[in-house]
């Protein structure tokens, strides 16, 4: 009965917990949620509700928006190295 | 040694979305069909009890094992005290809200039939050995309801999902 959300919430809960070395349970067990839940989030088919959104964000020790955006997040490797074509191409760095 | 109905209510949440259909279609169709095929076959003779029997066996079998498979996916998630997330309290919502709407469409259903049998038919005489098996019917099935649902519903949790705790435990 999940379902993807009409309007999507973008988050980087993936990258953040994957550069913690957090699993989806350790997470699930820190915010008091189920790991399945983690996976919904992070696949972007459940949009936490903002108590949720916070905890998230604090957990990870940053403010909200760096968590969560209403429009797509800019890859990592685009926002440190410039890279705006794919990774087959030569890298433009700014 | 653990019981063939311990093994099977622990296997009935990993199970496939197309198997939960089956188990609570299962579920859902046998003890009305048993007793409407009792009502329309063997009680005016059409059909004789010993051939009447493995049928009814399997129907009452496809009700047992779907009340069960129903309980083993949704026990403690369709509970309005459950404790669960904000997403699984979402989900149970959801199932209550789709077994309501399910609900008065039955009801709406069996309420316009009946009115068009009194219509056009005449009187409509309701005697014990039709209200029994209604009132079981309503008994077993009215509970059931929400669960049987999210039972239905849910869509298969992605294998990466699934075994998240075991992998990285």
């Amino acid at each position: 009965m999940t379902r993807r959300p009409a309007t999507p919430i973008h988050n980087r809960i993936a990258v953040l917990r994957a550069e913690r070395g957090l699993s989806r349970q350790d997470l699930a067990d820190a915010l008091d949620i189920n790991y399945q839940t983690v996976g919904y989030l992070e696949r972007g088919e459940y949009n936490p509700s903002l108590d949720l959104a916070f905890a998230i964000a604090a957990l990870f020790e940053l403010p909200i928006e760096a968590v969560f955006s209403a429009t797509p997040f800019e890859p990592m490797s685009a926002r440190l190295y410039g890279r705006t074509t794919d990774p087959g191409e030569p890298t433009t760095v700014a | 040694m653990t019981s063939p109905f311990v093994t099977f209510v622990r296997f009935m949440p990993r199970a496939s979305q197309r198997t939960r259909r089956l188990l609570v279609a299962g579920a859902f169709l046998g003890f009305p069909l048993l007793n409407l095929g009792y009502a329309t076959l063997v009680a005016p003779g059409r059909l004789s009890s010993t051939v009447w029997a493995p049928i009814a066996i399997a129907l009452f079998s496809a009700t047992l094992i779907g009340v069960v498979a129903i309980y083993g996916y949704a026990r403690g998630r369709a509970d309005m005290k459950a404790g669960l997330d904000e997403r699984q309290r979402q989900v149970r919502d959801q199932a209550w809200i789709h077994a309501y709407e399910l609900l008065i469409l039955a009801v709406t259903v069996v309420v316009g039939a009946m009115a068009l049998v009194t219509s056009f038919g005449g009187p409509l005489t309701i005697g014990m050995s039709e209200l029994l098996p209604l009132a079981i019917g309503i008994g077993l099935y009215l509970p059931l309801l929400p669960s049987a649902m999210l039972t239905w519903s849910e869509p298969d949790v992605p294998a990466e999902l699934d075994d998240e705790p075991a992998a990285q435990r």
